[in-house]
């Protein structure tokens, strides 16, 4: 048949007309939709998200470790601050390569109230120290002897970090060693600065 | 979940991995598509990787002109292998603005290539979502529905699997009508699939960005994007009447 025929002309019209009533339902059902599931109470983080996770937007978990001089401590007692929690062991390559970036950032923001707090992976506290004094850090460091609190934060691999705002979220999550201008950018972010 | 792949004594994360292997099938589809509807495939390749190129190298550039101070007196830390140091919204924008004038530069039918290329990327999508799975990104909200699945502390809707399903469906619709590509149709439906797609199980999702009163962001471009490809097609059928 001749695709210039009226039968054909008149499939077309018919056709286009039925595409700008779809436009039209899908418009307003799509509005509608946007409507009806929207995240109510907007914020910080959404209602699914108020509970603790170690995912970025999720409350970051609580957990309990020992400090080097044989104290039990608890992340909750640094809530208020914006947090580097940086999972690390002597062994790692990685984790060493890091350090003098973590130790300059901490030492530039610590007036901000940045703190920077290593976790150390089932080591000895003596070796941990003698590191400690090695790189010259003077940021806290604990012991967490039998991993428990790795696990709660499902480390994959040394080092992780876990960026934590002053309202304890989660903001990022870094696994793998981290240079000045990485953690640099991730800090800005933490402490509201871009 | 599966956040690295069970390898003994590798590090090796299952979402990058996943991307990278369906970042090559998709250029290597797009390019029996090329081939097919009488476009070097040789293009598509150099489309595909020069692209992936320029946005890397932009995105990085990007994020060195944003936190420049923390280069300053470390400039070899530029090139660093360093994953989180990429600002990739101006890598996006170069890698648009590289491959249009790619386009211009070498005079390639911008319909056809165009439909070439929605094949790649539907194929993509489908692995995208299973990635998404894999590193536990992109989760649902918390739901009581038999299908729940565990995850981040809560019984929460599979929208990643929501998506896999959907892009799945996507990608066999237009291989099944990828005989009638040539004409931008195929780019046109896979743009109306996706956008339906994403506002639709979108609205299921967590840990959205949001605009004004609690809209989800992706959900309000992927309705304009719908609007706008049903209304190309529209303009299409027009111009098709009028001729």
């Amino acid at each position: 048949m001749d695709e210039n025929s009226p039968a054909n002309l008149r499939r077309w019209r018919q056709q286009r007309q039925r595409l700008y009533v779809v436009i039209l339902l899908v418009l307003a059902g799509g509005l509608a939709w946007l409507q009806v599931s929207r995240i109510h109470g907007t914020g910080s983080a959404s209602a699914s998200q108020q509970i603790a996770a170690p995912k970025e937007g999720f409350l970051a978990p609580d957990i309990r470790f020992t400090g080097l001089d044989g104290q039990p401590h608890a992340l909750s007692e640094f809530k208020g601050h914006p947090i580097i929690l940086n999972f690390w062991a002597t062994w790692c390559p990685p984790c060493r390569a890091e350090m003098p970036a973590l130790e300059a950032v901490y030492k530039a923001h610590e007036a901000d109230g940045l703190l920077v707090i290593g976790v150390n992976q089932m080591e000895d506290g003596g070796k941990v120290s003698r590191f400690r004094e090695q790189f010259h850090l003077t940021f806290p460091i604990f012991l967490d002897s039998k991993g428990q609190a790795g696990v709660t934060y499902r480390v994959r691999g040394l080092p992780s970090s876990f960026f934590i705002d002053k309202n304890g979220f989660i903001r990022k999550i870094v696994v793998g060693g981290m240079n000045v201008p990485l953690i640099q950018g991730q800090v800005r972010a933490l402490l509201g600065k871009e | 979940m599966l956040p690295n792949l069970p390898v003994p004594g590798l590090n090796l994360p299952t979402k990058p991995i996943l991307l990278l292997f369906a970042f090559y099938l998709s250029i290597w589809f797009a390019a029996k598509e090329a081939d097919r509807l009488q476009i070097d495939d040789n293009e598509i390749w150099n489309i595909g990787f020069y692209t992936l190129i320029v946005a890397f190298v932009v995105a990085r550039l990007g994020y060195v002109v944003q936190h420049g101070s923390a280069y300053s007196g470390n400039i070899t830390a530029v090139f660093s292998p360093q994953a989180g140091t990429f600002y990739w919204p101006a890598g996006l924008v170069a890698a648009l603005l590289f491959m249009g004038s790619y386009i211009g530069w070498k005079k390639l039918p911008l319909l056809k290539l165009a439909d070439a290329l929605a094949g790649g990327v539907a194929l993509f999508l489908p692995f995208y979502s299973l990635g998404n799975l894999a590193a536990g990104d992109a989760y649902g909200l918390p739901t009581t529905m038999p299908w729940g699945i565990q995850l981040w502390g809560a019984t929460r809707h599979p929208t990643q699997i929501y998506l896999f399903l959907a892009t799945t469906l996507l990608f066999a619709l237009l291989f099944w009508r990828r005989k009638r590509a040539g004409d931008g149709t195929q780019a046109l439906f896979l743009v109306v699939g996706y956008a339906f797609s994403r506002l639709l199980f979108d609205g299921w999702r967590a840990g959205s960005a949001l605009w004004g009163n609690g809209y989800r962001q992706s959900q309000v471009v992927a309705l304009l994007g719908l609007v706008a490809a049903l209304a190309l097609i529209a303009v299409k059928l027009s111009a098709g009447e009028e001729s």
